[in-house]
């Protein structure tokens, strides 16, 4: 493939595309309700490598969160992953599905919390409000190191100072609800990094803080990342965050993947006019001003009302009639890493002929 | 400014600011802390600490800061939700009198109120679930006794016309719509009194960005077809570049810097500024790592027990031996332009360079 040569040696990321860490295939997770099947995640490829930051991308109700929660095996009854793969390669030679693992033995116990970390939006709801924040970052150390409780101590210690947290040794002592909501969001990443994950997965963690500490949290998201070599999936709805960290982005519309590649090309050269809208409603600082910014029409559909055809095509300024409310658009691959799913990049006779011929 | 002059917006000329038509002076908000059975009062939240501002005629005049810093106290002060403990809140009437709203009664008030609206924030909490959309678009005219029945309901039609929904949507429950839509009931609601000062208190902060331009362009077109004036609380400072006229900026209560848009962002006058400004993340990634981004060391600080000398000092990075004893006052710096900080003449700072000119962004 020509076009996989050149786009590697344009990006030097791009590079490293072999040192996969987790693959996502397929992924679809259902929640069975009693008025229906929600399709939350609905067939999600994607792939993190090692030491990389992907953002995932998309607007509330576009499957992000649940896509992440299904990668530890997070999601509640009546939620169940009905198909696809998430392999998971920790060291070179050593290869685990996760999708295989079940959501309570022992296999995925080993990995969440231990080689696969996640921060949530909100801390406060994450963090037990009567355990102070420093027994519970030795909690999750002796559980999954067999550190003995001033090992433990020590350690975590060390990790609320590394986070920034002033006074560390005090502070081991405080309650959540004696810190501010950046404070707490340093001791959530505190207690993700307490056994030297391989995968930190980053829910929001930043929109519920002002722009100065959600700064402040992304800078020290990237040092630590600098000095373990930890990947990081990163999931938002902020494009500003994304242009800041990301290596490759995922654009997630309606539990599919709209578009992803790498991070320049998803916000210079957009091929999905999904991102391209997103792109074009955000008010940018020092660009264009007191001109309308433009927004996408509608709103993304209830769950239990998925447009037929591309899930896009009733917001969407390219809709062509008869064909994006017909065809479900196949994912195209443009280069290497770089895939879209709108017809406007689908050869339809190929598609119609090869349907034909199944 | 000089940066500014290809937009065309700029070209065409700003119109030169209206009659004020509020003044904030020296407003004080604090609320009691209290301890003990008995509640006694030991110390106060100074949540708003000496604030003055002019508000003008037809003006989007936007207040930005971290959460804490009284922003949103200031707006809700200025309709009288919270009382004042010092100061003046001078409302200029269409008639050319002036009425000192801090010092009126609930029932003194009753008029202003209709003349200063407000729209809140989370558009999910703020809409009665209970009540269909022609209650509470409705409820103000009803209550000021000003229509109902039939030509109620044709005026809150003629609202929902305004704001881009179907009239048909009357007899609806507020789960039937999406934030967006939510967000334009509450903006319907604030304009059924023909407001002339509306407090829009983040009023976009809770939607999607798919959908936060809807609210943000109707409020433009609005404020153009009903020359309203907005005071516009938020912290989003992309959005407040776009929509405002002025910004003031607040720190632990007080007003750190107030100028119009253009130079505030271009040359801000206050290291918060700065601070502030380096912070918001830059929607292009070829811009990565273009500028070092000032890092605000610590936490802001306690309205309770605020540092001595100039509130910032502890963060600031330009911070001088007198800046932790004396406080500065807010002053005007250049015409036009307020700030409070002792060396705001010696400083350079960096502001948001325009990035329209020398970096390609293609949006389509």
């Amino acid at each position: 493939m020509p076009d996989a040569v050149e786009a590697s040696a344009a990006r030097p990321h791009a590079a490293r595309t072999r040192d996969v860490l987790l693959e996502v295939r397929g992924l679809t997770t259902h929640f069975f309700t009693d008025e229906g099947v929600v399709r939350a995640v609905d067939g999600v490829d994607f792939s993190i490598v090692r030491g990389s930051t992907l953002c995932v991308v998309g607007e509330s109700g576009s499957g992000k969160s649940i896509t992440a929660r299904s990668i530890l095996q997070l999601i509640d009854a009546p939620g169940r992953i009905v198909a696809g793969s998430i392999v998971f390669h920790p060291t070179p030679t050593r290869t685990v599905d996760i999708t295989r693992l079940g959501s309570r033995g022992p296999g995925i116990r080993a990995i969440r919390g231990r080689e696969i970390a996640m921060i949530f939006q909100e801390p406060m709801s994450s963090l037990s409000p009567v355990h102070s924040i420093g027994d519970q970052i030795a909690e999750a150390i002796s559980l999954h190191t067999g550190a003995s409780r001033r090992a433990a101590r020590a350690r975590s210690i060390e990790l609320l100072q590394r986070v920034g947290i002033p006074k560390a040794e005090a502070r081991f002592d405080a309650y959540p609800f004696q810190l501010s909501g950046g404070m707490r969001q340093r001791a959530m990443i505190a207690m993700a990094l307490s056994c030297g994950p391989k995968l930190l997965i980053a829910d929001e963690p930043t929109t519920a803080l002002d722009v100065t500490t959600q700064a402040n949290i992304i800078d020290l998201i990237r040092d630590i990342q600098r000095e373990t070599g930890m990947a990081v999936m990163f999931i938002t709805h902020a494009l500003g965050v994304v242009a800041e960290v990301a290596d490759d982005v995922v654009v997630m519309y309606l539990g599919t993947v709209a578009e992803r590649g790498d991070v320049d090309a998803i916000f210079h050269d957009p091929q999905h006019p999904y991102t391209q809208a997103l792109l074009r409603s955000i008010p940018k600082l020092g660009l264009e001003r007191r001109r309308r910014l433009a927004s996408i029409r509608g709103m993304v559909p209830h769950p239990f009302d998925r447009p037929h055809g591309c899930p896009f095509h009733p917001r969407c300024d390219e809709f062509m009639v008869g064909v994006c409310d017909q065809v479900v658009p196949p994912v195209e691959t443009l280069a290497a890493g770089r895939e879209v799913r709108c017809l406007l990049h689908t050869d339809l006779d190929a598609l119609r002929r090869r349907e034909v011929s199944e | 400014m000089t940066t500014r002059d290809a937009d065309p917006a700029a070209a065409a000329g700003r119109p030169a600011l209206g009659e004020p038509i509020l003044e904030v002076k020296g407003l004080k908000v604090h609320f009691p802390i209290t301890k003990g059975f008995l509640r006694r009062t030991v110390g106060y939240v100074k949540a708003v600490d000496d604030v003055s501002l002019k508000v003008h005629e037809g003006e989007t005049l936007a207040v930005v800061g971290e959460s804490g810093c009284g922003k949103t106290t200031l707006g809700r002060a200025i309709l009288r939700v919270y009382d004042a403990a010092s100061g003046q809140i001078l409302y200029h009437r269409r008639d050319r009198t002036t009425v000192d709203l801090a010092g009126l009664n609930n029932q003194a008030l009753k008029p202003y109120r209709r003349e200063i609206r407000m729209i809140f924030q989370d558009p999910h909490a703020s809409l009665n679930p209970r009540l269909p959309v022609l209650e509470i678009v409705g409820e103000p005219l009803k209550v000021n006794g000003i229509l109902e029945g039939k030509a109620l309901e044709a005026r809150v039609c003629e609202l929902l016309e305004k704001v881009g929904l179907r009239p048909e949507y009357l007899r609806r429950y507020p789960h039937a719509f999406s934030g967006g839509e939510r967000q334009r009931l509450g903006i319907a609601r604030a304009l059924s009194l023909n407001p002339r000062l509306v407090i829009a208190d983040e009023a976009v902060s809770a939607l999607d960005v798919s959908v936060q331009a809807q609210p943000i362009n109707l409020l433009q077109d609005l404020q153009e077809d009903f020359e309203l004036t907005y005071v516009f609380v938020a912290h989003d400072l992309s959005v407040v570049e776009h929509m405002a006229d002025r910004v003031a900026v607040m720190y632990v209560g007080k007003i750190v810097e107030i100028a119009d848009t253009e130079r505030l962002f271009a040359t801000p006058l206050h290291p918060y500024t700065e601070a502030l400004l380096s912070a918001v993340p830059k929607p292009d990634p070829r811009l990565r790592g273009s500028r070092a981004r000032i890092r605000l060391g610590g936490e802001i600080a306690d309205p309770a027990q605020p540092p001595s000398g100039c509130y910032f000092h502890p963060r600031c990075r330009y911070a001088q031996d007198r800046c932790a004893s004396e406080t500065p006052r807010l002053r005007e710096a250049a015409p036009g332009r307020e700030v409070a900080c002792h060396f705001a003449e010696e400083l350079e700072l960096e502001g948001v360079r325009r990035a329209g000119a020398d970096t390609t962004l293609t949006t389509n």
